[in-house]
């Protein structure tokens, strides 16, 4: 705990040192659509990997003053199902709120690399249909984590993207292993409520997320942007007692910048 | 990310000494071929046609003699959904309160019981506990929701109640959870508590049950017919009882006449007694649930057998029939 808190400083540290050297002023807004493929074990359940498309939408808004900010919204559904299902697929929402704000830690010619803390809620909703007619099951986390990104700019104003996520600490919620009722009531404000309470805190044990992105950006009419952008996530979520969620999902998407 | 194993690997059967009102034994004790026995283990664990099952407990002679749980070792001591067994539970408690007159007779009508209800439903004040024991109280659900609309109801008799009539009760069998619940609620006002906590009195103390929940509606008022929660060695002990006509460690829990009454053929197009599937080709009787609960009785052979499974899986090829079909008569022939 005591080295995360350290390195938590040292990267505010580091960027309270940058701040003020300047990025050009912008704010970008990115709409887009990704096809995904997901992955995921809910070892509460069936340690079987369940796996499926995943359609998502997402939004960014990038701030860029001196402090590169940017804020992220996605909703993904999907189908998912292993070789055993018989009767029906399961079915899985994501939900993707976060907020970085990056320091400018190196900046050289075309490239600029920026480092900062980053907030994450996220949310996993499954229903896995052939295996449990009754429950939901859900991970949930509220994370604080670290963030880096590079900026690589090409030539005629396109430019390349990487982001890197990674979740230090933060807490997470879990449906309890053996649950003693027999129906979840799936009402939107009863959902809600499971989802996001007995929030557990723990750091790499129990709320790991790795998320990785590229995009490609390249002027089209106007001040508009396209954006063709692919992700790679891992996360996995543990509450003291059960066993772990784990997903994986990887995307590629398309987007516009306006 | 990759498959793990869905059951653990065998390690044979020998039943766990416990402080819970059991005996075990060894097959050969018994009078049970162990070989044979070795064999269901075998095929039980092997085989994907039983991914459902979570635990097999053999009793014969009143003795434990064979016991595994195949997905988790801590299920021995897990209270679980046994799922329509609940059912037969309702059963047994009806004979109880028959015997302790707080019911009348098979007869009475609920209407009688609880006749505010039937205000708005005089169409069915001629159902009586026999057409629910027996799930021809000619009552339909009323739509496909239905059994998610029961367990939430705010006023479970009154939606049972408010469901369509297919025709008069004694005709038509419909198998359903609303049946019980009617019986459940007659249990209740008779006895001014709910079932659970007469069952806690007359059958789960007396036969040393002491984990199990039961689940209500919003109203309180238990489900008959689902939703009870036992550990499987719990349930071996409500076969073992059945199986000795009543009686439990020299205590007469429930009128033998009534075990002799309930486990009988009523519903002859269905192999129906009153909650017990009737299985007359093996000669035993059975109190089933969703996915594969099983506490299975051969009075013949002295034997119960309980089988656990996943409760809420909506596979096609549940636990039951395979069970029933195969690994069962393997079970009974392995008795001399």
């Amino acid at each position: 705990m005591r080295g995360v808190l350290s390195l938590l400083v040292l990267v505010f540290q580091s960027a309270v040192g940058l701040y003020g050297q300047g990025l050009s002023n912008s704010t970008n807004h990115t709409l887009g659509y990704s096809l995904g493929f997901v992955q995921a074990k809910e070892e509460n359940l069936v340690p079987k990997v369940h796996s499926g498309a995943m359609h998502s939408l997402t939004y960014s808004m990038e701030m860029m003053n001196d402090v590169y900010h940017c804020l992220e919204f996605q909703l993904g559904y999907g189908s998912l199902s292993t070789a055993i299902d018989q009767d029906a697929g399961s079915m899985n929402a994501q939900l993707m709120l976060g907020y970085s704000c990056n320091f400018k830690m190196y900046e050289r010619n075309t490239l600029t690399y920026c480092l900062g803390p980053k907030i994450s809620y996220t949310s996993s909703l499954s229903e896995y249909q052939t295996w449990d007619e009754a429950h939901a099951y859900w991970g949930t986390s509220l994370s604080l984590g670290a963030s880096s990104v590079v900026f690589v700019e090409l030539e005629s104003n396109q430019s390349l993207v990487m982001h890197l996520d990674l979740s230090l600490l933060g807490f997470s919620a879990r449906p309890d292993q053996h649950r003693l009722y027999s129906n979840e009531h799936w009402t939107f404000s009863n959902i809600m409520t499971i989802m996001n309470r007995d929030y557990r805190f723990g750091v790499w044990n129990n709320t790991f997320q790795l998320k990785a992105s590229a995009e490609y950006r390249t002027p089209v009419a106007g001040s508009s942007t396209l954006v063709l952008f692919s992700s790679l996530y891992y996360s996995r979520l543990k509450a003291d007692a059960g066993n772990p969620l784990r997903e994986i999902i990887s995307r590629i998407g398309i987007g516009v910048g306006l | 990310m990759e498959d793990e194993p869905f059951k653990l690997s065998y390690e044979g059967f020998t039943p766990h000494s416990l402080q819970d009102g059991w005996s075990v034994s060894s097959p050969e004790s018994e009078g049970l071929s162990r070989q044979r026995l070795d064999q269901v283990f075998r095929v039980a664990y092997r085989e994907d046609r039983f991914r459902l099952l979570r635990s097999i407990t053999i009793v014969r002679n009143g003795r434990i003699v064979a016991e595994s749980y195949l997905y988790d070792p801590q299920d021995i001591d897990r209270i679980q959904n046994v799922k329509s067994v609940t059912k037969t539970f309702t059963s047994i408690l009806t004979g109880i309160a028959l015997q302790r007159k707080y019911l009348d007779s098979l007869s009475q009508p609920f209407s009688v019981i609880y006749p505010e209800y039937f205000v708005n439903h005089a169409d069915k004040k001629q159902i009586t506990l026999q057409h629910a024991l027996t799930m021809r109280t000619g009552l339909q659900y009323g739509d496909e929701d239905h059994h998610y609309k029961f367990r939430f109801s705010e006023n479970v008799i009154d939606y049972i109640l408010s469901s369509p009539l297919n025709g008069p009760p004694d005709g038509q069998f419909f198998y359903s959870d609303d049946n019980p619940t009617l019986v459940s609620y007659a249990i209740q006002r008779t006895y001014g508590k709910p079932m659970s906590e007469f069952a806690n009195d007359v059958l789960f103390k007396p036969l040393g049950i002491t984990e199990w929940k039961w689940e209500s509606a919003n109203d309180g008022i238990n489900f008959g017919g689902s939703n009870l929660y036992l550990k499987p060695r719990d349930m071996a002990k409500f076969g073992q009882m059945l199986l000795q006509n009543g009686r439990w460690q020299g205590q007469q829990i429930v009128d033998s006449a009534w075990i002799a009454e309930t486990t009988k053929t009523h519903v002859p197009e269905a192999g129906y007694g009153y909650y017990f599937w009737i299985l007359r080709d093996l000669a035993a009787y059975q109190a089933a649930g969703h996915g594969g609960q099983s506490i299975i009785v051969v009075p013949q052979k002295n034997l119960v057998v309980v089988v656990t499974a996943w409760p809420y899986m909506t596979d096609t090829g549940w636990l039951r029939d395979n069970f029933e079909g195969t690994l069962l008569k393997e079970v009974i022939a392995a008795c001399n």
